[in-house]
């Protein structure tokens, strides 16, 4: 990903009820090389609202907050065109598509530690793509007939993806480069944004996927 | 369930069939006997009850050996209906109001017992057909004078009522029966999601007790001091109760599988040795016979057994098939490339990272 643009000081605020899951994301932020800022909405949904998480750059959100999943809460702030990384226990298909159709920036699970949300936060204020092997998984055993259509290229890729969670295993596996492998993955990613529910932040990921080459007009249309 | 209908059916031809024998033997054979002299020609008539006698013998052979008339209802059916208009043709005209039109009630009697399975509008037609064959060789032979028509049709009316009565019985019970069954089948689901969710809970509830007991002395030793939390040891510990209690509160448990269940059971076990486990599922998949469960879980497990600190294990259900997969830092020794039930391993080795995967097309 650019290096160049991301440059400046990242802010996130993480949504989440459970103190010891901040204290240990604010540690990984902090410890980050360029540390992100970290604001702690203390599991309240209405402080990534108010200043100062709303300027906050991207929003890391546990989607159970105490209850069942906060979709509503979810979609009001992508339909403000907030990047959003869900960040949850729930690893269920349903669950993650929901949230990929919304248009929130990247689905993590809790066992996805600093190695996916450091990354997906730095891409996200970028708007590049991010996908985390459990959203592969995801991805990979979509069903639904509104689904964008996949080659088999990247079908693998993505099922490989979500078992290694290794993408140099990957790469080894298929005999292709890691940056092969990046494509693959970031161009499903791109499929989806442009598919289902309209919103900002998939056209923004759409919009600067064009831009540097990743994916063409003719296979989002086709 | 389906036992129960088979059992009101059985009981209904057997009444049906009393009630049938009863009718020809007691009422229509004397009748057969005594007006040998008057049918055009005697022995057709003689053969025709015999034939209707030999249809209740064979009802009586296919209640006992449990079996229905299948196919061969329709040609008996034809042959009962051809004995109908044989048995008017060879009668007088004048003696259809009498006794010896004995066939106006058999005929009815053993279409009950042909249609038991079938649409009560089937019957009706059958018995329409039936009587119309009176009424038809009346009007040929120019006796429809009032009187006879109020006989043929007084007869018509009791004995049809008597057989339309017990074909709608039969109907009735059939429809009953079927009810009660579904009402059974629906009662027996109920139950036995009753066990296996009283099952899972159970099974939750003792692994919930494990982990902690599991979980306390760790936080204890935090708590007192006793366990230092900059320690590899302690923040291993800690990672392996973390994955465990996620995996717990993620549900993944929950459902009824036996082969996430038997990987579970080898994830807990590497999970006692201290290896951190990252277990992930997606998709679904079919229930699996034990020849490609032990197939898809033999070479990951292995890999498993093997892991020194850490491995992910994933389980994904396509439409295509099913795949357990295994990256740990384990040893590829011994690892096959085919196992049970027709599964496909893969071998990836990089480095210190070894990843097994067994796939299974369906």
């Amino acid at each position: 990903m650019g290096e160049s643009d991301v440059a400046e000081l990242i802010t996130a605020v993480i949504i989440d009820d459970h103190p010891a899951i901040t204290a240990g994301v604010k540690a990984w932020c902090a410890a980050a090389t360029p540390p992100v800022e970290l604001i702690d909405a203390d599991g309240r949904i209405g402080r990534a609202w108010t200043e100062p998480g709303a300027s906050a750059r991207v929003v890391i959100f546990d989607l159970q907050l105490g209850g069942p999943p906060a979709f509503r809460e979810l979609e009001r702030l992508v339909d403000a065109g907030r990047q959003v990384i869900v960040y949850s226990q729930r690893s269920d298909r349903d669950t993650v598509l929901t949230c990929l159709d919304l248009g929130v920036f990247t689905y993590l699970t809790k066992a996805e530690g600093p190695d996916h949300l450091i990354p997906a936060i730095r891409a996200a204020a970028a708007d590049l793509p991010y996908t985390s092997p459990s959203l592969g998984g995801a991805i990979s055993t979509d069903r639904r007939p509104s689904r964008p259509q996949l080659s088999e290229r990247e079908m693998e890729t993505l099922v490989a993806w979500f078992e290694s969670d290794s993408k140099r295993l990957v790469a080894g596996k298929l005999g292709v480069s890691i940056k092969t492998v990046e494509t693959y993955i970031d161009r499903v990613r791109i499929k989806y944004a442009n598919t289902g529910r309209p919103a900002r932040t998939k056209a923004a990921l759409v919009e600067r996927a064009i831009q540097d080459g990743l994916i063409g007009m003719e296979d989002l249309t086709g | 369930m389906a036992d129960t209908m088979q059992r009101m059916r059985g009981r209904l031809r057997i009444a049906i069939l009393i009630i049938a024998t009863a009718d020809l033997t007691a009422l229509d054979l004397p009748a057969l006997i005594t007006h040998l002299d008057v049918y055009l020609v005697a022995w057709p008539v003689v053969a025709a009850y015999l034939t209707l006698i030999a249809l209740l013998a064979t009802e009586g052979v296919l209640i006992v050996r449990g079996r229905s008339w299948g196919a061969w209802r329709w040609p008996a059916l034809g042959l009962t209906l051809a004995i109908s208009v044989l048995v008017n043709a060879l009668i007088p005209v004048a003696e259809v109001p009498g006794y010896a039109n004995w066939p106006i009630d058999a005929i009815g009697w053993i279409a009950v017992i042909l249609l038991v399975d079938h649409h009560l509008g089937v019957l009706l037609a059958v018995l329409a057909a039936h009587f119309a064959t009176n009424f038809v060789h009346l009007a040929l032979g120019g006796e429809l004078t009032p009187l006879v028509l109020i006989n043929v049709g007084t007869d018509v009316v009791t004995i049809g009522a008597f057989q339309v009565t017990a074909g709608a019985a039969t109907w009735m019970c059939r429809y009953a029966a079927r009810t009660a069954a579904r009402a059974t089948e629906a009662e027996a689901a109920v139950r036995a999601s009753e066990a296996i969710a009283a099952r899972l809970h159970e099974d939750r509830r003792r692994r919930s007790l494990e982990l902690e007991a599991e979980v306390r002395p760790l936080l204890t030793g935090l708590a007192d001091g006793s366990r230092d939390p900059a320690a590899d040891q302690t923040r291993r510990d800690c990672a392996i109760a973390a994955a465990r209690m996620r995996r717990l509160f993620a549900g993944i448990d929950d459902v009824d599988d036996h082969l996430l269940h038997e990987l579970k059971a080898c994830v807990d076990m590497a999970e006692r040795r201290g290896v951190l486990v990252d277990l992930s599922t997606q998709g679904s998949w079919p229930g699996l016979s034990l020849a490609v469960r032990r197939g898809l879980t033999e070479a990951p497990v292995r890999v498993l057994s093997t892991a020194r600190n850490w491995a992910r294990v994933t389980v994904l259900g396509t439409d295509s098939g099913v795949s357990v997969s295994v990256v740990a830092d384990g040893d590829a020794a011994g690892i096959p490339a085919r196992a049970d039930g027709a599964v496909m391993i893969t071998t990836v080795e990089d480095e210190d990272r070894l990843w097994v995967k067994a796939t299974w097309q369906s």
